[in-house]
């Protein structure tokens, strides 16, 4: 996910100088799938983001997600939890990307998950 | 995290004009050997996170110029923790110039408003919290009142970026070459550029963002949460460089730019933890 979505090192560079709030900072960890390349949707290609969600209800442990699902763009924070992105395979990425969206709690289980069908916008 | 509350009043009471006139000092010392009496009144905040009171009232005046915007809102400005561990609590804010000194008074949410006064207008007066730099953030605060609980307009966001902007509020860094992109960036035009990336802060740890404008309905990518943590994972090291470096959790981008919504969309706010 990183690679493919990472914006430009001038306009990095351009943020970083800027500072505060005009830059964007992270405090996600690469993590499964976060090696640079795109992160596929899901471990089975065939897999809907619909049929996705009802495969991890709340209370679900990290482990049975990256079973069922595959590996995610990983966003960790200080309080413990940790979002999981499941973006739109590279190929179908465009202005208005679907994605599905996996929380977890401290305790490492799914508390919430949503999914953002396509953008609507006109 | 350390948290400095250095600014003191050094006070020695006591007449101003012995401390201009070797004749009072050689009178005091005559007299009975007493030190003279010297009044010295001093802030000694050692590296503040102060700001410019003429810039924050530029901002006012912005805001009252742009409030078609958000013509039911009223502007606050509001302080927030930058740094882990910022103690956000009694936090101690003054206005100082030369002569000019007044304190202003925070809201329990530690917003505010500024007074108008000529005399710190001409003095260049600086607006001073009793926190170290880099400890807090700031930004302008409107919100439009009777909005359902967890949301925000959109309209409201907007002056809200551009009046943080012509109020200098989000300028904040060390290096050369930063103030200068700073420079070229410190402006309200700026909230109007593609993509503008000026963060915005919700009361608690964000999971969803959603825009609602009648029956159109869109949720934010995961990439316009989280200061854009989910582009650029390997920017870990560089958090201490963004005044979210506490509320990484809380933040989001809005799409101030983007004219098909309308002022009045509703920004809905869903959390990571639903209200207890």
């Amino acid at each position: 996910m990183r690679g493919a979505m990472a914006s430009p090192r001038a306009a990095r560079a351009a943020a970083f100088a800027a500072g505060c709030c005009l830059w964007l900072a992270g405090c996600a960890a690469p993590s499964p799938g976060s090696d640079g390349r795109p992160v596929p949707a899901f471990r089975d290609p065939a897999m809907s983001m619909q049929e996705a969600s009802g495969l991890v209800p709340p209370g679900t442990a990290k482990a049975e997600v990256l079973a069922a699902l595959g590996s995610a763009g990983v966003i960790r924070f200080d309080s413990g939890f940790e979002v999981w992105v499941y973006p739109a395979a590279a190929r179908q990425r465009a202005a208005g990307e679907a994605e599905f969206v996996v929380l977890f709690d401290p305790s490492g289980r799914v508390r919430k998950t949503r999914l953002r069908p396509a953008s609507t916008s006109p | 995290m350390l948290c400095l509350r250095v600014t003191a009043r050094i006070v020695f009471v006591a007449a101003f004009s012995a401390t201009l006139s070797g004749v009072g000092l050689d009178a005091g010392a005559q007299s009975g050997g007493a030190l003279p009496q010297v009044t010295i009144t001093a802030k000694a905040n050692r590296d503040p996170v102060e700001k410019s009171y003429r810039r924050m009232v530029r901002g006012m005046d912005y805001f009252e110029a742009h409030r078609a915007l958000a013509p039911a809102a009223a502007l606050r400005f509001r302080l927030y923790p930058r740094a882990r561990g910022t103690d956000m609590a009694g936090i101690s804010l003054d206005v100082v110039g030369s002569t000019a000194d007044f304190p202003v008074e925070l809201a329990p949410d530690n917003t505010f408003t500024l007074p108008r006064d000529p005399k710190a207008l001409e003095e260049n007066a600086q607006v001073i919290p009793d926190r170290k730099a880099r400890s807090m953030t700031w930004r302008a605060d409107i919100r439009t009142p009777g909005l359902p609980p967890d949301s925000r307009r959109l309209g409201d966001l907007r002056l809200e970026c551009r009046v943080g902007m012509e109020a200098g509020l989000v300028s904040d860094t060390d290096s050369v070459l930063g103030r200068l992109v700073s420079a070229m960036m410190d402006s309200p035009d700026y909230c109007g550029r593609k993509n503008p990336r000026y963060l915005f802060f919700a009361d608690r740890p964000l999971f969803s963002v959603t825009l609602v404008a009648g029956t159109r309905r869109e949720v934010l990518p995961v990439n316009k949460l989280y200061a854009g943590a989910s582009d650029d994972p390997a920017l870990k090291n560089e958090l201490p460089s963004c005044d979210c470096e506490a509320l990484v959790d809380r933040t989001y981008f809005a799409p101030l730019e983007d004219s098909s919504w309308p002022d009045d969309t509703r920004v809905e706010l869903s959390y990571m933890e639903d209200s207890p």
